[in-house]
């Protein structure tokens, strides 16, 4: 009797352990989602840049048409760099269950704080129809997202 | 939760030691090895990050050195920097009182006005070689026309010929304004006629908000549908440009679109007596061409569906004929976007009025008999695919197929067109938004009303300088 309670109870104590791991796991589930949120809208966003390249060798269309879907193009992109700032905002408040060393997390959060910023200039941008300032500004996003992924995913 | 995990091995290994002493001593040893192997990962990694972050602060350091002069680095200098910064900001301000960027792409705005206003074009050379001869006063003799291509005898092999007709050149504006935004262009190219450089014009209206009036496109044709190709227009896609009005009413809530328009009527005729196979215009209409558009426009493209009703009018008052008949058309067409930059685009259009609107003046309205002075409207078929893949951001290729098709009385001339059909496959190079050079292969068959072929093949060479 004492031998085999004696075998429940560490099992009930690894049974503990392993549903803490579980919701560490929903964490990074939810970490990753919201990563994989923002790398949507950073696509969503190339994908609207190279439909308004595309633009240019068109001559069938007039070039009142073709700013007209210029324009079409450009608010898409504002709405795709509005919900990367939600997303970030998103990635923010989950940022205390990401276990991050004492160095790491202002890092983590400057980064997220950049790549806010450089949604809302895009977006900025993007509604004011700076067609050509739009390119370099996605660029620049990436590259914040890429620096960021570097240091805390390993890619 | 690694930590949890060892607690809770560690205390089980406790309660069980009783019975497997051995066992947890050897767990425990396992449990150590792999905290130092942890401790050493976190430590390695801890010294990555710090030395990113500080090979980012010398980064940001030196692109701050960088944009200073030499001598501003001092606090005195970063004084003097700020001082020189003030005044070019004061004379950017100055500037902008003169000239400032425009509110579209490629527009500027002048002094006082809210109106940005630009202008652009390109320049378009053709060099071209078919395998069949075109006389020098048809369009096909430089352009590709379905009805100019030779059937029977051919008059000599082969003909290399070179144009620079499309050249265009374009005016444009934009002003917002509280009933809407105010859209104005004129347009015009070298190809007015078949065989001089006389300037055609292309377009000229304005719009604003919902309402536009002026030369365009006709409402009837989707614009973004249309094939991409060097050769003139494709078999099968509808471009007409006349005068229209035309309003655009958004449908609240959905991502679509009603176009009503009036516009431009023109009726095309053949005649029983006709010796020719020509085809002849009257223009004395009593109502305009009237077209309605449903449009869609999604992510993934966009989609239309037009209709078109239109009055036939043969008049001749000296013989004291005076007919008429009301017919109709539909044309559905797309655009549908496939990955980033890749496009299909179709147009199927069918209807009894039209001829006219088939692209290269292949077909007529209506046939008129002469001995019972009846009206018949022709009843005309058309179709076009087209496909455009991007190799890369500067290799584009173009596929486009097309077909149409007219349904003629037996009355009338059978050296007349009954069907053209078209393949195009071509190879764009675009290394810069300002020059393209394309290479184009094309194929096309005619058929008369008597059952008579011909072919050509024709290959483009092209340049294109965009400003």
């Amino acid at each position: 009797m004492l031998k085999s309670s004696s075998f429940i109870l560490p099992l009930l104590i690894l049974l503990q352990a392993c549903t803490i791991n579980g919701s560490n796991s929903a964490d990074s589930k939810q970490q990753f989602t919201h990563s994989r949120l923002h790398k949507i809208m950073t696509d969503r966003i190339s994908v609207s840049l190279d439909q308004i390249d595309t633009l240019m060798t068109d001559h069938n269309r007039t070039e009142v048409d073709l700013d007209q879907d210029r324009r079409y193009q450009a608010l898409r992109i504002a709405d795709s760099a509005a919900e990367l700032q939600r997303t970030v905002d998103m990635i923010l408040k989950i940022q205390p269950t990401l276990d991050l060393t004492e160095h790491q997390a202002p890092v983590f959060t400057k980064l997220a704080n950049q790549l806010k910023a450089q949604g809302g200039e895009l977006e900025q941008l993007a509604r004011n129809n700076q067609i050509d300032a739009l390119k370099p500004a996605l660029k620049r996003t990436k590259n914040t997202c890429m620096t960021c992924h570097s240091l805390f995913r390993g890619y | 939760m690694r930590r949890a995990c060892f607690l809770s091995a560690v205390l089980a290994a406790s309660i069980s030691s009783a019975y497997a002493e051995d066992d947890v001593k050897t767990l425990l040893k396992d449990l150590n090895n792999q905290i130092k192997e942890l401790r050493a990962q976190v430590k390695e990694s801890n010294a990555r990050i710090n030395e990113l972050e500080q090979s980012l602060a010398q980064e940001k350091d030196r692109q701050l050195t960088h944009q200073l002069p030499k001598d501003s680095v001092t606090e005195s200098g970063r004084t003097a920097v700020a001082a020189e910064a003030a005044v070019t900001a004061e004379q950017a301000r100055a500037a902008s009182n003169v000239v400032s960027t425009g509110d579209v792409k490629g527009t500027i705005k002048l002094a006082g006005s809210n109106t940005s206003i630009g202008f652009g074009g390109f320049t378009k050379l053709h060099m071209m070689y078919t395998d069949v001869s075109i006389p020098k006063d048809k369009w096909g003799h430089q352009e590709f026309y379905g009805s100019d291509i030779p059937v029977g005898e051919r008059h000599q092999s082969g003909q290399f010929n070179a144009q620079a007709k499309e050249s265009r050149l374009w005016f444009k504006s934009f002003t917002p304004s509280a009933l809407g935004d105010i859209n104005t262009l004129i347009e015009v190219d070298l190809d007015q006629s078949a065989s001089t450089y006389t300037p055609r014009l292309r377009h000229a209206y304005g719009s604003i908000g919902n309402f536009l009036a002026g030369q365009t496109y006709t409402t009837f044709t989707n614009t973004s549908a249309l094939a991409e190709i060097d050769a003139a227009i494709a078999v099968g896609n509808i471009v007409v440009r006349q005068p229209l009005v035309r309003w655009t009413q958004p449908i609240p809530d959905t991502a679509m679109d009603v176009m009503v328009a009036m516009e431009f009527p023109s009726s095309r005729f053949t005649r029983s007596s006709s010796a020719a196979a020509s085809i002849e215009n009257v223009d004395d209409e009593r109502f305009p061409d009237m077209v309605l558009r449903l449009n869609t426009r999604q992510d993934w493209g966009n989609i239309s569906l037009s209709g078109m009703a239109r009055e036939i009018r043969y008049r001749d008052a000296a013989k004291g004929i005076d007919e008429h008949a009301w017919g109709s058309a539909i044309s559905l067409a797309g655009r549908i976007n496939i990955g980033n930059r890749d496009n299909a685009r179709f147009m199927f259009s069918y209807g009894d009025v039209l001829g006219r609107y088939i692209v290269g003046g292949t077909y007529a309205d209506a046939s008129f008999d002469e001995v019972s002075n009846e009206l018949k409207l022709n009843t005309t078929y058309s179709g076009t695919l087209f496909y455009q893949h991007y190799w890369n951001p500067t290799w584009r290729s173009n596929l486009a197929l097309g077909y149409s098709r007219t349904d003629l009385p037996a009355y009338v001339n059978q050296a007349l067109t009954r069907e053209v059909s078209s393949a195009n496959i071509n190879l764009m190079w675009s290394p810069l938004t300002e020059f393209t050079l394309g290479l184009e292969y094309l194929y096309a068959v005619r058929e008369l009303e008597d059952g008579r072929r011909g072919d050509m093949n024709r290959i483009l060479l092209s340049t294109r300088f965009n400003f």
